[in-house]
């Protein structure tokens, strides 16, 4: 900045004037008010390829009642309230319940059903768990005061959260995904083992949900600290709902109050720190509606999209959603080699050197999952040193993580296939676990949808379409966004499918000798 | 003067201190939403196009923090000092020789020189949030770049736009809480520019700008009080073309400026010229007049409105024993004399020796010690409230301590004592105060007696209730809100997350000024402390320059004159607003067909939201219709929607307002329509129709309606 030897900051003469808060008759604080232009024009050419088609609010039939059910403040209520109900009873089943796993309704329902519920729920919608969840929403409903109503004064401290962590994105998320399924494995909670571990492990999340929406403010929790949010975050941007987005972009860029960011009488604040007027992904909004409420102008819709458009679409690839899919690939990839007898034997070896109690051992769990990541990077590199990359704005970080956008649908499939095993085999006990305090036996406890080969079968058929969805986003997008950055376009394109084909043929051939371990 | 040696304000420079500010944005969260990019006063920020992200050139950033207070996603922040120069500030002046002196305490600036040091400071910003914590709303940017460039009568004439006296405002406003709190500068933590003494330069410099009436109307229109609101409002019709008589129970013009506020503060000459300038200008002033709240019928068949600034006048006078002896006085007795004896220089040392002891310890009460202080006396003041919840401005009290005077809290008198036929000693007791919301209490056996020679009432005002019943007095403090959440305007100049505390008191400020446009019964508006209790000259001011706009908004046409003023245009046709409270889109859609159904037939209407609705929409409507749901148990308790009704609180009077009302129903509607009505007729308004619209026949009911709205609107 100049100082001017009067001492006056030089204004700076050349930026434009704004009119778009025009002069008010009677009100001489618009007349004061000079705002600068905001730009607009760039808008429509931005974000083209992310804006959705359809608004599920103006479709007919569905459109009417859907949109009268979300102006309620108790629409999201009402999506919570029952998974609360379930999940105080998975609590006190899993404490006071029988401690056979399979009959106890807290582990049966836990981990035959509701995860693989979630994954099809995130790879249909998106975020459709989160607007349900009931950690978050415990959380939402003690920080606001509030079960649905729209309060003033939140509870507990209201921070923000640091800008140093906010900075990193999914990846403190990825962080305690790795903790909580480290822990998970250790104490064989997910096994199931003993229902008392689940519980606890519920009750630690609920603790650690709660602490934290009483330390930090909005849904901080559920954005960058929730264990799920990595994993919804980026496999649930191949989901057919958008979300909430603007109907008209022109109405939300000179829109002067900025309602759905800061909240209205009717609605809070985005508690995801998603603005709709620019959301060109699925993967940060909750779907609690909010906006939608809060909208003065009528503007928010609800959206659907093709599939895998939030992961083909984005112009902006963000690199904590690129690490954090390596990582989670990492991850399950580890998951699927540990049941295999030569990695016991590592384990073993390792532990004994560690002198680390048992199973998992973490040199094994995070060198594995590390390990993966750096196949990843070394891959992505590798398709960028053949592809003739640019050497301008074009760095090694953007051919990672724009590759790894495209391993998203392989990443969901395999951790989908990787629960099938569970559900196809145990999924009747959730009914025996109903049943059971009851003194009610269905028999059905022994029952199994589908017995050993033909659950791989199911898997690698799964995998199939994870691996012709990853190749087809991997197309896309290095047509797009890496062939335009390469001396060799062709080979960019040919190596990002070569890529993306070894790894997802690694990652199904893993099932053949799995057996459908569980 | 101090003078100017250091560029940054905020802190010491140290060797670890930056020298420039850094802007960090979180890509992550930033949603390029640009709510900080259209605010920044030096074009620092700007959008990536390509990202949809701010950028920053810090480079440009002085460090004001706009951007972090408007960002509504905490997406950016900023760190280092701020580019700003230390500027000129003069210093307050304590004179050696109090005796007799009526020097302004407080200096404003000497020199061209100093003023442009100091106004350079200010960078203009594009939501200047001094503008909104200045209860005038002066355009402080604009006349600051007008001074900048040296247009001392251009920067005038903006500041008259808003303030027919700005030489007593800036004189007696307390910045701290209005512009200068609100100066981006002092949000984030530093000094903010001294608008209030640049303003008293350029008033001072060009004390009148010319006074012309716009266009001549036949609309005539007495004003009850020639105090500050009264002035407000003389000012301001006449402007607007209205022929203005002014009332006044005093010989001289002036009110609370002439008498209440010592010469050593405001000098008569900072606000006389306004005062002369109406004179001039044909203004009729019948002074030595009083006019009672009895005398309003005949007002009003004299004229064709009045405007109730009639002032808060008499003391509050303490329940305890001897308060009616003689040496016994009120404030206003004793300042109007105080100020009288010291501008004339006669019998100024007529307190020598004495103990006056002045019970109160508010901004009144200072001015009266300080007068004694100036007529050679000694000065006690005493209130029964704690310091830290004192409303009095610090400043005051700092000053008057530094002059000698004591000041004494947790202390109060609890009986007056006779010698010799006057007042002559004083029982003071000690009291304790935990909290601002509690009443003092008073301390067992900590009693003392004090000699005394005179005793000055100065804890507050009173009004006469005779004149609270007409003007519909408001609490200030405690009005009606639709649900604690302030208007998002205000929020997101970034003046709540500088300070809430400042921001929601210049916001309660601001409804009150645009309410005061509404009439409180037929042809009636009143300004001022009458209408929201004892409170500043520049409320006061400001009330009556809207009330001013009020009285040519409503009934300018109808008294044979075109209506227009500052920010009006003339209106062609009757205008309508269609005011909804809507929930699942049924209402809307009424609304909107209501307000079509209105263009066809002569109005020039348009529907619009209970959230966005201004008072402005409703002062420029000749017709209000509102809208609503009803909710309850389907049959049982059906009500129009609680939101509906908390809106209809909020609402100013609408007498002489034209309103129709409709509910929509799914069901069944009950009374519903008829509640409503009622509604607005406690309002003052002419209910002119109401409906209910079931939602099986919308379109046509809705029109129906408007039908018989048009009907109605007619006769």
């Amino acid at each position: 900045m100049t100082i001017h030897q009067r001492g006056i900051p030089v204004r700076n003469a050349d930026a434009p004037q704004g009119e778009h808060i025009p002069k008010v008759k009677n009100d001489p604080i618009s007349v004061a008010v000079n705002l600068r232009p905001y730009q607009g024009e760039k808008a429509k050419e931005h974000f083209k390829t992310t804006d959705p088609g359809v608004d599920v609010t103006k479709l007919p039939l569905i459109g009417k009642p859907l949109a009268r059910a979300m102006k309620s403040r108790k629409f999201q209520f009402f999506l919570i309230v029952p998974n609360q109900i379930i999940f105080w009873i998975v609590i006190i089943s899993g404490i006071f319940g029988i401690t056979d796993p399979g009959r106890n309704f807290g582990p049966a329902i836990t981990w035959y059903l509701w995860f693989c519920l979630v994954f099809v729920m995130m790879v249909v919608v998106g975020r459709a768990w989160c607007s349900m969840c009931p950690f978050g929403g415990f959380g939402e409903w003690i920080q606001r005061r509030a079960l649905f109503q729209r309060t003033q004064k939140a509870l507990g401290l209201g921070k923000k959260l640091p800008e140093s962590w906010a900075g990193h994105g999914l990846v403190i998320s990825v962080g305690t995904f790795l903790v909580l399924t480290f822990i998970e494995e250790y104490f064989n909670i997910a096994g199931p083992g003993a229902p008392i571990a689940t519980s606890l492990m519920v009750i630690g999340i609920v603790t650690f949900a709660l602490l934290s929406f009483l330390v930090f403010e909005r849904r901080t929790f559920c954005r960058y600290i929730c264990p799920l949010s990595s994993l919804i975050g980026t496999v649930g941007a191949m989901g057919m709902v958008s979300g909430f987005r603007t109907r008209d972009r022109e109405v939300c860029m000179s829109c002067s109050t900025k309602d759905c960011m800061r909240g209205s009488e009717d609605g809070y604040g985005c508690p995801w720190y998603t603005w709709p007027g620019s959301a060109d992904t699925n993967s940060m909004c909750g779907l609690c509606s909010e906006c939608y409420k809060s909208c003065p102008s009528d503007n928010i819709g609800l959206f659907v999209q093709s599939p895998l458009k939030s992961v083909i679409a984005p112009v902006r690839r963000k690199a904590d959603v690129g690490l954090a899919v390596s990582i989670l690939l990492g991850l399950v990839l580890y998951q699927q080699y540990n049941a295999m007898s030569w990695y016991a034997t590592l384990d073993t070896k390792l532990n004994s050197f560690l002198h680390f109690p048992h199973y998992p051992d973490p040199i094994g769990y995070f060198g594995g999952i590390g390990l993966g990541v750096v196949v990843v990077w070394l891959l992505a590199l590798g398709v960028r040193k053949v592809s003739g990359a640019f050497t301008t704005g074009s760095n090694k970080t953007t051919w990672f993580t724009t590759l790894c956008y495209a391993l998203i649908p392989i990443t969901g499939a395999d951790y989908f296939a990787r629960q099938l095993p569970k559900f196809f085999k145990h999924v009747p006990r959730v009914l025996s676990s109903i049943g059971q305090p009851f003194g009610l036996h269905p028999g059905v406890y022994n029952v199994r949808l589908l017995t050993d080969p033909r659950i791989v079968t199911v898997q690698l058929m799964v995998m199939g379409l994870g691996t012709a969805a990853s190749l087809y986003a991997a197309y896309r997008i290095s047509g797009r966004d890496l062939a335009t950055q390469s001396r060799r376009p062709q080979v960019a394109v040919a190596a990002s499918l070569l890529m993306v084909f070894a790894i997802s043929v690694l990652a199904t051939l893993i099932y053949l000798p799995m057996h459908a371990a569980s | 003067m101090t003078s100017v040696s250091d560029r940054t304000v905020s802190g010491s420079p140290s060797v670890q201190s930056p020298s420039r500010p850094s802007v960090h944005i979180l890509a992550d969260r930033c949603a390029g939403c640009q709510e900080c990019i259209v605010r920044c006063p030096t074009a620092a920020l700007s959008l990536d196009t390509d990202q949809w992200v701010a950028v920053v050139d810090e480079d440009l950033c002085v460090g004001c923090g706009q951007c972090q207070r408007s960002c509504p996603f905490a997406a950016i922040f900023v760190e280092g000092p701020q580019m700003v120069t230390a500027g000129v500030l003069p210093t307050d002046l304590y004179p050696t020789e109090l005796v007799g002196s009526i020097h302004e305490v407080r200096q404003g600036f000497e020199s061209m020189e100093d003023v442009m040091a100091e106004a350079s400071r200010c960078i203009s910003c594009p939501d200047p949030t001094c503008v909104r914590g200045c209860p005038a709303h002066n355009d402080i940017p604009g006349f600051i770049s007008a001074l900048l460039e040296g247009d001392l009568q251009g920067a005038r004439e903006i500041l008259s736009l808003t303030s027919c006296m700005p030489g007593a405002c800036s004189r007696v406003c307390d910045w701290q809480s209005q512009c200068e709190g609100s100066c981006t500068w002092s949000l984030s933590g530093g000094r903010g520019v001294a608008v209030g003494r640049i303003e008293r330069f350029i008033a001072d410099a060009v004390p009148a700008v010319e006074l012309e009436p716009k266009r001549s109307t036949d609309l005539k229109i007495a004003v009850v009080g020639a105090g500050p609101g009264g002035i407000g409002a003389a000012y301001e019709l006449f402007r607007s073309g209205a022929k203005v008589t002014v009332f006044d129970s005093e010989a001289e013009p002036g009110g609370v400026l002439r008498w209440g506020i010592p010469a050593y503060v405001l000098p008569n000459s900072a606000w006389q010229p306004t005062v002369a300038q109406l004179l001039d200008a044909g203004v009729e002033f019948r002074l030595a007049s009083p006019v009672s709240p009895e005398d309003m019928p005949k007002l009003l068949d004299s004229f064709d409105g009045v405007v109730i600034a009639a002032g808060a006048t008499s003391a509050i006078v303490p329940k305890i024993s001897g308060v009616e002896m003689a040496g016994v006085v009120d404030a206003t007795t004793f300042l109007e004399s105080a100020k009288e004896q010291l501008i004339d220089g006669t019998s100024v040392t007529s307190m020598t020796g004495k103990h006056v002891l002045v019970l109160g310890a508010g901004n009144t009460a200072m001015d009266v010690a300080r007068s004694v202080l100036r007529l050679g006396g000694v000065a006690t003041c005493v209130d029964w409230m704690d310091e830290r919840f004192s409303r009095a401005r610090p400043d005051e009290i700092r000053e008057a301590r530094h002059e000698g005077v004591r000041v004494d809290f947790c202390t109060t008198v609890t009986q007056l004592i006779d010698v010799d036929g006057v007042v002559g000693r004083a029982v003071l007791n000690a009291t304790e105060q935990n909290e601002a919301s509690q009443i003092p209490k008073l301390i067992a056996g900590k009693v003392t007696e004090v000699d005394v020679d005179m005793v000055v009432l100065a804890m507050g005002y009173r009004l006469d209730p005779g004149w609270t019943r007409i003007s519909k007095q408001v609490d200030f403090g405690r009005l009606p809100q639709v649900v604690g959440i302030p208007d998002r305007r205000w929020m997101a100049s970034g003046m709540y997350a500088g300070s809430e505390k400042l921001a929601s008191l210049a916001l309660t400020r601001e409804r009150v000024r645009l309410d005061s446009a509404f009439q409180v019964a037929d042809r009636i508006w009143s300004v001022g402390d009458v209408r929201i209790g004892p409170s500043t000259v520049v409320t006061a001011m400001a009330q009556g320059m809207s009330a001013a706009r009020g009285v040519i908004a409503e009934i300018g046409t109808t008294a044979g004159g075109p209506a227009d003023h500052a920010y009006t245009s003339s209106p062609k046709l009757r205008t309508a607003v269609v005011i909804y409270e809507s929930a699942g889109g049924n209402t809307k859609k009424a609304a909107t067909v209501v307000a079509q159904s209105l263009s066809t037939r002569g109005f020039d209407a348009r529907a619009i939201s209970t959230t966005l609705a201004k008072s402005s929409d409703l002062l420029d409507a000749d017709l209000i219709v509102f809208g609503t749901w009803v909710e309850g148990l389907l049959l049982a308790k059906v009500h129009p929607a609680e939101k509906a009704t908390r809106y209809i609180g909020t609402l100013p009077p609408l007498n002489g307002k034209d309103v129709a009302c409709f509910v929509t129903f799914g069901l069944n509607p009950k009374q519903s329509a008829g509640e409503l009505s009622e509604a607005f007729a406690r309002l003052g308004a002419n209910v002119l129709a109401s409906a209910a619209i079931s939602s099986k026949h919308l379109i046509s009911g809705a029109q129906a309606f408007a039908r018989s709205v048009q009907g109605a609107a007619k006769q």
